[in-house]
């Protein structure tokens, strides 16, 4: 718990300079954009990489998640920061990214390799560079998504339970059902398998 | 340590995973708690690196100047008649970037082509070898697998290549309207620059049920295949005709069921799809040893006069000329005569012939005696680690057996063993025996000569020995003290390891009784039921220990009453059964078992 994540610190708002920039953006004014582009990028990127497996499929979504921003932006009113208010449309995309992702790897999974979950490489790979042990990968390629979502959204994006339910569609208690069931299966998975053995811990690692 | 503190322990947990904050206290609380109780502890660490991870792939804070510019010249391109942002939503509709490249390519075709043929796409290869997938899986499947994992690869394989062959046929005659992505996810039209809509083909049958049949131990040379010598770790399939020369034994999974024939023995696998298992014997003997089978799943032997069918058991059939006969080593089977409408039963310990199933006698002799022994050897089989193949030389005059379970004496042995260290005996005609350590290597084969084989007076290597081939350590010592809660549990998972079944049942005996109120406690007796049910087939004790767990309650509740359920089912307890799957599907409506347990329920009213 000590190593959970918060979310990147707000820049102090500056509500009509963001006003402004937001109106430019809607005017399709290129240096608008650019400067919107470049000051969000860092800060999609992490959402999109945190709610994505592969890192592939997160570059798109940061992409789609962007250009969503620009498309949008007639619609800000400068009621909150602009950091705050693209969040909303960033986690959105990368969610229903995330979803038909997996929809379509699951469907792959049933049938052509039903020993992996995800079947994604590139996911194994980040996940062994984390050098997380083996049996946790597994639980963490076999945890459902939408309790991933929760995880990422809470500890990971630094999201309240509330602001989560929001951005997920769900009700609080809904939330927190999924953190708690995340964890449940983890306290499970290791009663049952061990996970704690000296032995174990060196053969995943 | 107490319950109470315990639940101190999760409620403090909980708090934490909702991301809620802990006092000071509550945090020593915690620390001091989980020194005391690795499993605890070790939870708590999992956790982290959980969250470690997910959040541990994260970019930089400064953007990525060839991404933002990408961006913006997307931007500026599609600002057009179509509306500024066209490409937008049509890359989201299509769940891939908006700049074309070779990966975007091979995604968008992973994504869109038949089923069958993805698993090669699934695999990190491009969208050209989206072409061959079933290549693409065998490489992929070859020798880091477990054994399940071989079997269940070489079926996706199977269905992967069927699916295919049909796809294939059937997509030059059908052009007829097919969805497209577009079709089935929006509303908005592709635009112009964007690739067409891929085509997706109706699924193809089904055949993915098909299980291919893995050949786990023989004599090389010694076994026919539809006329072919087939090898350890091939695999055969529906159709194929055996015969073993010498002893040599087949494997299905999913579930798990070892066929061993004995020399001499010709059978056919007449079914093998979908969890329908058939052997048609037709020559010899064979035990076969099963998992509990799921509804909808059997497993039967088929001879010239008659069928007997399991539901999770072991049991013999032995064709010699016109006498017929079937044993029950353990649970319970139905005995059918070629003609009669009705079937036997028939329970551990009896046997009866096909020629008369209603007259039953105990089972005994060589038949008895001989079905024991393979039905150890199976077990070798049952678990999920990475499979290597060994080889054993001829050892004349020498009984090998590894971890403790004997191996036929047949010449030359080709076997699959779990990767890892095992215990080898070798026993001379006077009774001196030597123990080594072998090192199943899923990556070479381990092959064993005469020389490693030999036999000498005493248990305990010389020293100098090589490093693969050393000592088996002694069994776990009685401490001078009353051992810690982390000293039995290393002592049960290293006999676990060690495959020392009863070493590891008697390391949780000793936990549940050392300490019994402790979480590690509850957990040992889980394990220790599990243990009793599929390791050491004693349903009756695991039943004990299911309930004894039950009883006090515990995370693994869910699959503590699963076990319940198989070990009455095990013991023929219908009745039990189904009041104890009602108990099960009414507490854990959302576990994963839940849809074959209702189906269990309703096969067992209709009786």
């Amino acid at each position: 718990m000590d190593k959970v994540k918060t979310r990147e610190p707000i820049r102090a708002p500056d509500v009509e300079g963001d006003r402004k920039l937001m109106e430019l953006v809607a005017a399709e004014d290129p240096r608008a954009q650019s400067t919107l582009v470049h000051r969000l990028l860092g800060r999609v990127q992490r959402a999109t990489r945190a709610l994505l497996r592969e890192r592939a499929d997160a570059e798109d979504a940061a992409q789609v998640a962007l250009l969503e921003v620009l498309r949008s932006a007639g619609s800000f009113r400068g009621e909150g920061t602009i950091e705050s208010w693209s969040d909303r449309i960033v986690i959105r995309t990368a969610l229903r990214l995330a979803r038909r992702r997996v929809t379509s790897h699951g469907r792959i999974d049933d049938r052509a390799e039903p020993d992996r979950i995800a079947g994604d490489d590139e996911a194994d790979a980040s996940l062994a560079r984390a050098d997380l042990p083996r049996d946790l990968q597994e639980y963490l390629r076999a945890l459902p998504e939408a309790r991933r979502e929760a995880l990422v959204l809470r500890h990971v994006l630094g999201y309240s339970v509330a602001e989560v339910a929001e951005l997920t569609g769900v009700s609080p208690n809904t939330v927190k059902d999924r953190l708690l069931a995340a964890r449940e299966e983890l306290r499970r998975m290791i009663r049952r398998d061990h996970l704690i053995h000296p032995r174990a811990a060196r053969k995943t690692a | 340590m107490n319950d109470a503190a315990y639940l101190r322990w999760q409620a403090i947990v909980e708090r934490e995973t909702l991301g809620e904050p802990i006092s000071s206290d509550e945090r020593e609380f915690r620390g001091d708690f989980e020194a005391e109780h690795p499993e605890c502890a070790a939870e708590t660490e999992a956790w982290s690196a959980l969250l470690g991870a997910l959040g541990g792939d994260m970019p930089e804070a400064e953007a990525d100047d060839d991404l933002a510019a990408k961006i913006l010249a997307a931007a500026r391109s599609t600002s057009t008649s179509a509306g500024p942002f066209a490409s937008a939503r049509d890359a989201a509709t299509t769940s891939a970037g908006p700049f074309a490249s070779a990966r975007d390519t091979a995604t968008t075709s992973a994504d869109h082509v038949p089923r069958a043929s993805i698993s090669s796409a699934t695999s990190g290869t491009n969208a050209t070898s989206t072409t061959s997938p079933p290549l693409a899986s065998v490489h992929a499947l070859a020798p880091r697998r477990p054994i399940a994992a071989i079997v269940g690869g070489l079926a996706a394989i199977t269905a992967a290549a069927a699916a295919l062959a049909l796809w294939w046929s059937g997509a030059a005659e059908d052009e007829g309207p097919r969805p497209t992505i577009a079709d089935a996810d929006s509303t908005t039209p592709p635009a112009a620059h964007t690739a067409p809509p891929v085509k997706i083909p109706d699924a193809p049958t089904p055949l993915a049920e098909v299980e291919p049949v893995i050949v786990a131990m023989a004599s090389p040379g010694r076994l026919q295949v539809d006329g072919v010598a087939l090898g350890v770790g091939m695999s055969l399939g529906e159709g194929a005709t055996i015969q073993a020369d010498d002893g040599a034994c087949l494997v299905f999974r999913g579930p798990f069921a070892a066929v061993c024939l004995g020399a001499g023995a010709e059978a056919r696998i007449t079914g093998a799809r979908g969890g329908v298992r058939e052997v048609a014997l037709t020559r010899g003997r064979l035990v076969a040893t099963l998992d509990p089978v799921g509804p909808g799943q059997s497993f039967t032997v088929t001879t010239s006069a008659g069928g007997a069918r399991a539901i999770g058991t072991i049991f013999a059939v032995e064709v010699a000329g016109p006498t017929i006969d079937v044993g029950v080593v353990e649970g319970k089977i139905e005995v059918r005569k070629a003609g009669d409408a009705g079937a036997h039963p028939l329970i551990a310990g009896e046997r009866t012939t096909m020629a008369d199933p209603a007259v039953t006698s105990p089972l005994g002799g060589d038949l008895s005696t001989w079905s024991k022994g393979q039905a150890e050897i199976s077990a070798l089989w049952k678990g999920d680690a990475d499979a290597a193949h060994l080889s054993i030389g001829e050892a004349k005059g020498l009984a090998l057996a590894i971890d403790g379970v004997a191996l036929p004496a047949q010449g030359e042995l080709e076997l699959l063993i779990a990767a890892g260290p095992h215990a080898l005996t070798s026993r001379g005609a006077r009774g001196e025996a030597r123990t080594r350590t072998i090192v199943g290597d899923p990556a070479a084969p381990t092959r064993l000569g005469r020389a490693e084989l030999g036999a000498r007076a005493g248990s305990r290597p010389s020293a100098g020995e090589p490093p693969s081939v050393g000592s088996i350590p002694p069994s776990t010592p009685a401490p001078p003290e009353k051992p810690s809660i982390d000293e039995l549990r290393r002592a049960a998972a290293d006999a676990r390891g060690d495959r020392r079944w009863q070493d590891a049942a008697a390391a949780y005996r000793s936990l549940v009784d050392a300490y019994p109120s402790t979480p590690e406690a509850d957990n040992a007796r889980y394990q220790l039921a599990d243990l009793l049910r599929v390791r050491l087939g004693r349903p009756d004790a695991a039943l004990e220990q299911f309930d004894a767990y039950l009883a006090r309650g515990g995370p693994l509740a869910a699959e503590a009453r699963v076990g319940k359920i198989r070990c009455l089912q095990a013991l023929g307890r219908s009745d039990d059964e189904a009041a104890a799957i009602a108990e099960y599907l009414d507490r854990h409506p959302d576990h994963i078992e839940v849809d074959k347990f209702r189906k269990r329920a309703r096969e067992l009213a209709g009786r």
